[in-house]
């Protein structure tokens, strides 16, 4: 594998394979068809790497099989931060990524010409082998610093003049940095870009471990750049273009949509944006694990209007689909609960049955009902009541007939 | 700045550390080898470690050699740097209604006030969750707050907590524990103190209690047991759930996807077209397992052990049962 770096210069590159180890964990080299096998090699090899420890490996007769295997309450933070940490970098990049700050914290207010001279005088003489580095590549990268917030300039006449911004942390006292960081280490699992905050603990050391998590998916990490991008567009009333590698098509197709509302399924762990696609003139929903090379367009004068729309059908939607009012589906399940010993599971049904309403119709007997524009999403809640259903109803005849065969086929797996 | 980038690395992160250990005292090659070899990822210590002492003409000319003895060119500690895509992200969760769980008022408003020219990196108001219980924590109640920090001191400082806990049904339970982690649920919004009960010393089984139900709560002097970490391990269940997956419904993508909160391993069995997945649990959890295992419907069977699939059938069979008597129902009518 001559040529192999660790390192990459483009996160897409990386973010498909970790999924695929991360989720799936049971595919092996052939599996993986729409790079060739020494792309795999290669990238195997990366992720092997940036996740030692949470890799593990087994070879059955159809190969060796890669896959990250955790207990996330086990866990008080996301491995697969790590693949954030891979960028690559020349030597230059390293060189000044040090001295500048080291410049200018002493020296505040310099122009890219004088922070040329000091780093070649006071940092790099003691090297015979050095080539000097010219002054348009430091002022690039003392820019590059002011556009990444870490320097503030100032204009003397035509000229820049460079400082360290200063550090938050040195402005308030170190109670409230211990408190910060806890918070940090909480959010950092639970928020967008939790990996910002993962950078500022492993910076300043703190590697506390007070937490744990249910219900999180750690890969969504890897869309966090998507994530922002969307929720920038969004803040911005902008439409966005994108790739969509939907599983269902073979070749990607290209959508230009009005970004409107990024959603989390907690309990299923996917996670898609409500648009309205401008070409379809409907609102409609796209994974964000399958949205590649995102650009953001133009601002929208039709995106207060769609919002409201949007605002308007929450409250009838169990997940992503939408629909008119006029075709909203009923549904209707009488359960059977004991509410003297089983009030936990009337408590479940008021809680996690969204505007539903519930009723006592008989003894140890509710029925519960809703409006729903596709009862479809929501049979995998419907079926943790297994055991309880007396009966169930809808105005969706197909799924519900799907619900009861289907519960007719788990019968018979066990030989009922 | 793209949010992929080298300011973040790996490498920066471990050259900033020796650094700062460069300052304390000169190092040698092989102290430079055994940092990187401590922070970096698997294939670090290739590569690095030559850079650092600039060997070949391709080193990074941040350390300096004399006698082999490596020393910073730098004059001072490199300084902690914060992008403004990590400003914009603390702005953010400052915003959030559970930092107060964390910091103080006064330390509320110093952050606040320190932002004030700084732009959230989201909004909240853009997201949504879905298929989230409606009853998550109250966060602005102020003796939930006062509970949260108690439990948080506890784990901190190593110590047993005094627990006065409500059941559902209004049971009050007093009990020490050694607490363990601070559980926090995203689809259920709330927080748990996962931690083990002590009783004359001795460590008694694992519990989950919602915070919210929790009245009070003392941070004791005795210290929680060392092997707390091992005795909560060993309490996994020695069996795992075994399920046999089918790709019908695009199961393999749904099922995978929500397990991966679960340790778990699995495999293809090419001739079947299915897929075995092995699930590590504990008991506290099994009650979720069952239903979230129900919820896939029939793209799933349970293989095993005998004890959890016993639950299983006997819920698919009294769902049967009450299809059947439905149907019998209203054929009489």
């Amino acid at each position: 594998m001559a040529g192999f770096t660790e390192l990459i210069k483009n996160f897409d590159k990386i973010r498909d394979y970790t999924r695929e180890f991360f989720v799936y964990g049971y595919k092996c080299r052939n599996d993986y068809t729409r790079k060739s096998g020494r792309s795999y090699d290669n990238e195997r090899r990366r992720i092997e790497s940036y996740l030692a420890g949470y890799i593990k490996w087994e070879t059955n007769s159809r190969g060796k099989n890669l896959f990250i295997s955790t207990d996330t309450s086990d866990l008080s933070e996301n491995p697969l931060f790590s693949m954030w940490e891979a960028k690559s970098f020349t030597k230059n990049d390293c060189l000044l990524h040090f001295c500048l700050p080291d410049i200018l914290k002493k020296n505040p207010g310099l122009t890219a010409k004088d922070v040329t001279s000091i780093l070649s005088e006071e940092y790099l003489s003691c090297f015979n082998d050095y080539e000097m580095l010219d002054v348009m590549t430091v002022r690039n990268k003392l820019n590059e610093y002011t556009m990444a917030g870490l320097f503030s300039t100032q204009k003397n006449g035509k000229t820049l003049h460079y400082s360290m911004n200063e550090t938050l942390f040195d402005q308030v006292t170190p109670d409230a940095v211990n408190s910060l960081l806890l918070a940090v280490q909480f959010f950092e699992n639970v928020v967008p870009a939790g990996v910002l905050g993962y950078f500022i603990r492993r910076d300043k050391g703190k590697r506390e471990d007070v937490f744990s998590f249910r219900h999180i998916f750690m890969s969504h990490t890897l869309d966090d750049e998507v994530v922002i991008t969307i929720a920038q567009a969004i803040a911005g009333k902008k439409t966005i273009r994108f790739e969509n590698y939907s599983l269902r098509s073979k070749a990607p197709s290209v959508e230009t949509v009005l970004p409107l509302k990024i959603v989390t399924n907690v309990k299923h762990g996917r996670r898609f944006l409500i648009t309205y696609n401008l070409r379809q003139r409907r609102l409609f929903s796209y994974r964000l694990d399958y949205m590649k090379n995102l650009t953001v367009v133009e601002e929208s004068s039709m995106h207060d209007t769609k919002l409201t729309d949007l605002t308007e059908k929450l409250p009838f939607s169990w997940g992503v689909a939408f629909g008119k009012k006029a075709q909203l589906e009923q549904v209707e399940v009488m359960l059977h609960i004991d509410e003297l010993t089983e009030e936990y599971v009337l408590k479940r049904v008021k809680r996690e049955g969204k505007n539903g309403s519930v009723e006592k119709v008989g003894k140890h007997t509710f029925l519960y009902r809703i409006e729903v524009f596709d009862t479809m999403e929501m049979v995998p809640w419907l079926r943790t009541f297994i055991g309880r259903i007396i009966s169930i109803k809808g105005s969706n005849k197909t799924v519900i007939q799907r619900f009861i065969d289907d519960s007719k086929r788990m019968a018979s797996f066990y030989e009922m | 700045m793209e949010f992929f980038s080298e300011i973040h690395s790996r490498y920066f992160y471990i050259i900033s550390e020796i650094l700062k250990v460069a300052f304390q005292e000169d190092l040698s090659g092989k102290d430079i080898g055994g940092i990187v070899a401590a922070l970096g990822f698997a294939e670090t210590a290739v590569t690095l470690p030559a850079k650092l002492l600039n060997a070949n003409k391709e080193g990074y000319y941040i350390l300096k050699e004399q006698s082999a003895r490596y020393t910073p060119v730098l004059k001072g500690d490199p300084p902690l740097l914060l992008t403004e895509y990590q400003k914009r992200w603390i702005k953010a969760i400052v915003k959030d209604k559970r930092f107060s769980l964390f910091a103080d008022e006064s330390q509320c408003n110093d952050y606040e006030r320190l932002l004030a020219d700084i732009e959230p990196l989201y909004d909240s108001q853009h997201f949504i969750n879905v298929d989230m219980a409606n009853d998550g924590d109250d966060y602005e109640n102020p003796e939930y707050r006062r509970i949260f920090k108690v439990i948080m001191q506890g784990i901190q400082e190593n110590k047993i907590i005094l627990v006065t806990y409500e059941s559902g049904k209004g049971n009050r339970l007093s009990a020490y524990f050694a607490p363990y982690k601070l559980e926090y649920s995203s689809k259920d919004d709330k927080f748990r103190l996962c931690g083990v009960r002590v009783r004359q010393g001795r460590m008694r089984s694992l519990y989950k209690l919602n915070l919210s139900r929790i009245r009070s709560v003392e941070v004791m002097e005795y210290n929680r047991p060392e092997n707390l970490a091992s005795y909560i391990k060993r309490l996994r269940m020695p069996l795992p759930v075994e399920i046999e997956i089918t790709n019908e419904r695009n199961g393999f993508e749904r099922i995978f996807t929500q397990l991966s909160n679960f340790e778990r391993v699995s495999e293809y069995d090419e001739n079947t077209g299915k897929c075995l997945m092995k699930i590590y649990y504990y008991e506290v959890d099994e009650m979720e397992l069952l239903i979230t295992l129900l919820s896939f419907g029939p793209v799933i069977k349970v293989i095993g052990p005998d004890c959890f699939k016993e639950q299983l059938v006997g819920r698919i069979a009294r769902q049967k049962q009450l299809f059947t008597m439905t149907d019998e129902r209203i054929d009489s009518e």
